[in-house]
């Protein structure tokens, strides 16, 4: 001790013994006040941020263009998912649930699962293409007397004379006059479409059979195509038909975690309630807020059971080697302290958890209970090797073991702090949160583990770490054969390890990490899969409608990006052109008296009578009639059978009940047909559709204040895949740099965060070289103390090639883990040799010392390893990876570290040696 | 002798009541319509007439049938509206009623060889309506059948044919309108033009 530092380090380590050798009691009852203050501290101000975002620096560019979207994105926080297998039980099962939610104000504040035609009827016509306008009004003006006279004499029977007067002089003028119809030379004649008479047929034969269900058969009357049935319009499909979509908004009103936790609860049980009326259905919930809230609660359930596994684990090992329940006791009991001390000053420091600090309580534990085996190592062996007083024992343990302890913790707190360095903020709390949870375990070990052995540590008389042996016997015997073959062999492995670790690839993909039984996973995965529809899109903005029809026009180029959306697709487009065309109708409409109704009767001669006359024109004989616009020979087919059928009830109907139906049907048929001439009137009026016109969602999703306007682009391919996940943000960025959405963070996220672990790691490596060269002032112990570390990491990513494991943004910080124990080891035992030993034979690690590392490597893999009963991917791939390095640690620490201290010279022979001589 | 005398005058006039009934009954515009259709039907079931090479012969005797019986220079001046008709001259009509004829012998021929088979047909009530007389008809196949009503003139050569309603819609009217519409669109001349293509295509046809 001829240096000053050294020499007032060693006379502060004594005093904090003397203190505790003296107060034992005042120290113990202040550390648990200490720790109880700590933890009520934490439980009434730490919150969990457990967003992926949370991850990243709010200063950041991208995450204020993320909050920006946000405002928009929150409305389809969750998104429940129905498998389509029949699309009225589909429909029925969301109107179902909606009900249920729209009722809930406590949870929810929105319910999005239909844009109603209705509010789109005065426009209806607007977003028709021009060329079926014009198509709208020549069929208009085909049927122009039809309609008149059907308007004119409303009724069943009129509808089909009509009809029949129709297909007549279709017939006549068709074979007298077929040469002078206005088609363009050359072009075949279309044939006349029994299309609408096929459906009226069909209607009326489902009515007058007793079925109350009314479809539009006028709808594909005045449109090729038709409006489509209004009643199950609006819907949100995926492509295909393929699921069916309800987004649902939680109310944040409460705000914070919980809120959203609450709400997603809620909406599932409301699901399930749902599916109670509909068994044969299958929905669930997903959505980006959805995914968050299952994966936080799964990480939490998981690190709670891992930490509870974990600290049994330990305390069964620790009761195991020291054969006696009380040092796991006092053990168990520094750590807690430790752990309570680091929750307290993680909320006074941080405030908070992320997703990535959550786990770090394991951690800490698994590291931070190595101090007080190394420091009962010692002393057990000071108390039997010596056969000194406890408070000896306690003193050269203090003055031998302490500083090598605080010099380990500092070194692994370098391990972690680097992550500070990072700029990721994820990395960088859980670092910082690490780094004071190891000192405080240190802290813990050495300023009150002496004051517990002082009060309660009653040594059992044999334990496997100390045997009765007046000298130090080494864990290993090593002979200069042996070393060679196990610096060779280590040799080989790390060389084959550093191939295999060249071939390891990183996993960027975020979905990978969760929980495959998680139903937000599950769901989300069938959207990708089943629809190629993913609950999450990039996001850009425009400052004017014309800016966004200019991006989204770029976007709709880009091969990456399946649809666009933006406010401009939910108004009709080119409405200048199309007004004029939609005016077009309206002589036609002004001959049209805008009410009628059915007369009160129906003469059902004279019903059949005309069935009977259209029947005879579909006859096969009246082909010849019908020249080149004879209809479809399949269509002529289904109208025989169906006029045949309903002659069929007509005979066969009680009257009553058949007039009953047939007047039924007639009143639907005619007040559809008001209904859809309605329409019409209110479009030829119509001027044209602004912003303000949409629906209050609709513009919520896609329009904010200041007239900003939200642009959606959907992925064309696994937005999940890293590879296309970078092809797909760079196209966005090529379009607008400051493009945002959960891909782009995404993108950012996963790729900041594996650079950073990895900058992190060699951080870590070069501050605890210069540490080590400062604090050992050697170039050889600081390279001897840190090969555990950098040999363990090597071995350990040679096994995870062997066993085909790749790293992935969960067990990529298992770096500073393994990095810490290897230098912990490294540290420890370098400093046990330097400090020699009392056998005739130098020996390069102790029996105690080693077995203190064996008990210690143990404790750190349990603590890992307790990771891998996680259901959460990522979480289970951190236990897995930390375990196997953990282990690798161990073993280069006992197997390659003495080897190698074999062949440096030095390590003198201590005062332990000669006392021990001296006493025999 | 006596006997025999008696028996030859009541022969006679016999006869003569027999030839008198018959007349009477080709006068009627029934008897005429139903004259004219059976007249049809033969050329149809002539077993000398069948088979596809025959198509043309038995075209032909129909159109003959058909302007036999057709008043189509009336139906001609009704087909293009008084207006019209009044506002051409004399070779205009001459030029317009032959090419209307050949298209009119065309389409009609075709719609009795393609469209009445094996139907039969009912005869109902026989109306005056101003100074036409309109003869009902059915044509029947199986349970089904549509009305075919002829409207006739009482010319001094006897009945004649001016329209015929097939289910409620007039051919002439159907010229009419047709024929307005592209006058309207476009001009008499073009219709005209329309008119000559399509007699063309018929000639060639029937070449053919």
């Amino acid at each position: 001790m001829s240096r000053p530092g050294r020499k007032d380090f060693q006379k502060a380590m004594r005093f904090i013994l003397r203190v505790q050798i003296s107060h034992p009691f005042l120290i113990f009852v202040s550390a648990l006040v200490l720790a109880g203050l700590s933890v009520l501290f934490t439980v009434t101000h730490l919150e969990f941020k457990t967003s992926q975002r949370a991850l990243i620096s709010s200063e950041n560019r991208l995450m204020q263009m993320l909050n920006v979207a946000d405002r928009f994105a929150k409305l389809d926080a969750f998104i429940v998912a129905v498998e389509n297998k029949n699309v009225h039980q589909s429909l029925e099962f969301v109107r179902a649930l909606a009900s249920r939610l729209e009722v809930d104000h406590e949870h929810f504040a929105q319910v999005f699962y239909r844009v109603d035609p209705a509010h789109f009827k005065p426009w209806a016509l607007l977003y028709l293409k021009p060329e079926e306008i014009i198509a709208l009004c020549n069929n208009l003006e085909k049927h122009e007397l039809f309609i008149q006279g059907l308007v004119r004499s409303p009724g069943l029977v009129t509808f089909f004379e009509a009809i029949n007067d129709e297909m007549t002089s279709n017939m006549v003028g068709e074979l007298f006059t077929g040469f002078l119809r206005p088609s363009p030379e050359g072009e075949r004649s279309e044939p006349h479409d029994l299309d609408f008479l096929l459906r009226v047929l069909r209607e009326m034969k489902t009515n007058i059979e007793g079925s109350p269900a009314f479809s539009s058969p006028w709808s594909p009357f005045f449109l090729k195509g038709g409006w489509g049935d209004e009643a199950n319009e609006g819907y949100f499909w995926t492509e295909g038909k393929r699921y069916l979509l309800v987004f649902v908004a939680p109310n944040t009103k409460g705000a914070g975690a919980s809120t959203a936790g609450k709400a997603l609860a809620a909406l599932r049980q409301a699901v399930s309630a749902a599916r109670g009326q509909f068994p044969d259905v299958h929905a669930g919930v997903t959505g980006q807020k959805a995914l968050d809230e299952d994966e936080k609660n799964l990480a939490l359930n998981d690190i709670s059971v891992a930490t509870i596994v974990s600290l049994i684990g330990l305390t069964i090992l620790l009761v195991f080697f020291w054969r006696t329940i009380r040092r796991p006791l006092l053990q168990m009991t520094t750590q807690v302290v430790g752990l309570s001390l680091t929750f307290g000053l993680t909320t006074l420091l941080i405030g908070h958890l992320n997703l990535l600090s959550v786990a770090f309580a394991p951690m800490v534990l698994g590291l931070g209970i190595d101090y007080d085996i190394h420091w009962f190592a010692r002393y057990s062996e000071e108390r039997r090797r010596t056969g000194r007083s406890a408070n000896q024992a306690l003193a050269t343990t203090m003055e031998r073991t302490g500083p090598a302890i605080l010099l380990a913790a500092l070194s692994t707190c370098l391990a972690f702090l680097p992550l500070t360095l990072t700029g990721f903020k994820g990395l960088a709390e859980l670092g910082l949160i690490c780094g004071i949870g190891l000192l405080a375990s240190s802290i813990t070990t050495v300023c009150l583990l002496p004051a517990l052995i002082v009060l309660f540590d009653r040594p059992a008389s044999r334990t496997l770490l100390t045997d009765m042996e007046q000298e130090v016997r080494p864990l290993m015997r090593i002979t200069r054969k042996r070393a060679l073959v196990i610096l060779a062999l280590t040799v080989v492995g790390s060389g084959l390890s550093l191939w295999g670790a060249g071939k390891i690839t990183f996993d960027l993909n975020m979905l990978h990490l969760q929980s495959k039984s998680a139903e937000s996973v599950e769901w989300e995965t069938k959207l990708i899969e089943g629809s190629k529809y993913p609950s999450i899109y990039g996001v850009l903005f425009a400052h004017s409608r014309t800016e966004a029809a200019e991006k989204t026009g770029a976007l709709k180029k880009l091969n990456t990006v399946s649809k666009v959306q933006s406010v401009n697709d939910f108004l009709p487009s080119d409405q200048d052109r199309k007004i004029p065309l939609v005016r077009r109708i309206r002589p036609i409409l002004a001959n049209i008296p805008s009410s009628f109704k059915p007369p009160d009767t129906m003469d059902i001669t004279r019903l059949k009578n005309i069935l009977s006359r259209i029947r005879f024109k579909m006859e096969g004989e009246s082909a010849g009639a019908w020249g080149a616009s004879k209809p479809l020979e399949a269509q002529m087919k289904d109208a025989r059978s169906l006029i045949s059928a309903i002659g069929r009830d007509l005979r066969s109907i009680e009257p009553k009940v058949l007039l009953r139906r047939l007047k039924g049907f007639e009143a639907n048929m005619i007040a559809d047909l008001n209904d859809k001439l309605s329409l019409l009137r209110a479009n030829v009026n119509a001027r044209p559709m602004e912003v303000s016109d949409l629906p209050r969602p609709v513009r919520e999703r896609f329009v904010g204040p200041d007239s900003l306007y939200l642009i959606r682009a959907f992925p064309a391919s696994d937005i999940w895949d890293p590879q296309f996940l970078g092809d797909f943000v760079r196209d966005l960025r090529s379009i607008d740099p400051d493009a945002t959405g959960d891909p782009v963070t995404l993108h950012v996220f996963t790729r900041e965060f594996r650079d950073s672990s990895f900058k992190a790691a060699i951080w870590a490596i070069v501050l605890i070289l210069a540490f080590l060269l400062l604090a050992l002032r050697s170039v050889v112990l600081t390279l001897v103390a840190v090969a555990p570390l950098i040999v363990g990491a090597l071995l350990t990513f040679g096994l995870m090639y062997l066993f085909g494991v790749d790293l992935n943004l969960a067990n990529a910080i298992f770096l500073p883990l393994v990095i810490g124990a290897g230098v912990e080891y490294g540290v420890i035992i370098v400093q046990r040799w330097r400090q020699g030993n009392a056998g005739e034979e130098r020996v390069q690690l102790p029996f105690s010392t080693g077995m203190g590392i064996l008990l210690a490597g143990l404790t750190t893999t349990i603590g890992f390893g307790s990771l891998m009963i996680s259901r959460h991917q990522g979480i289970y791939s951190l236990g897995l990876m930390t375990t196997v390095g953990s282990l690798t640690v161990l073993a280069v620490a006992l197997l390659f570290l003495p080897a190698l201290l074999f062949f440096i010279p030095g390590g003198k022979q201590g005062k332990g040696s000669g006392e021990l001589r001296a006493k025999s | 002798m006596k006997k025999t005398v008696i028996c030859l005058i009541l022969l006679f006039f016999g006869m003569c009541l027999f030839a008198n009934h018959a007349a009477a009954q080709a006068k009627t515009a029934t008897g005429f319509v139903s004259a004219m259709l059976n007249e049809v039907a033969a050329i149809k079931d002539d077993p000398n007439l069948q088979g596809r090479e025959m198509r043309d012969r038995r075209k032909e005797l129909i159109r003959d049938v058909i302007l036999k019986n057709f008043d189509i220079e009336d139906m001609a001046k009704n087909a293009l509206g008084p207006k019209q008709w009044d506002s051409m001259s004399k070779e205009q009509h001459s030029e317009f009623r032959t090419i209307f004829q050949d298209l009119f012998l065309e389409s009609y021929s075709r719609l009795v060889l393609d469209f009445m088979k094996k139907e039969q047909i009912g005869y109902g009530t026989q109306e005056a309506v101003q100074s036409r007389t309109v003869v009902k008809t059915t044509i029947r196949r199986l349970e089904d059948e549509i009305p075919v009503d002829y409207i006739l003139s009482d010319l001094r050569s006897g009945w004649s044919v001016k329209d015929v309603t097939i289910d409620g819609v007039s051919i002439v009217e159907n010229y009419r309108k047709s024929f307005l519409r592209v006058i309207r669109q476009e001009s008499y001349n073009g219709l005209l033009k329309r008119m000559r293509l399509q007699q063309k295509a018929a000639q060639d046809g029937r070449e053919k």
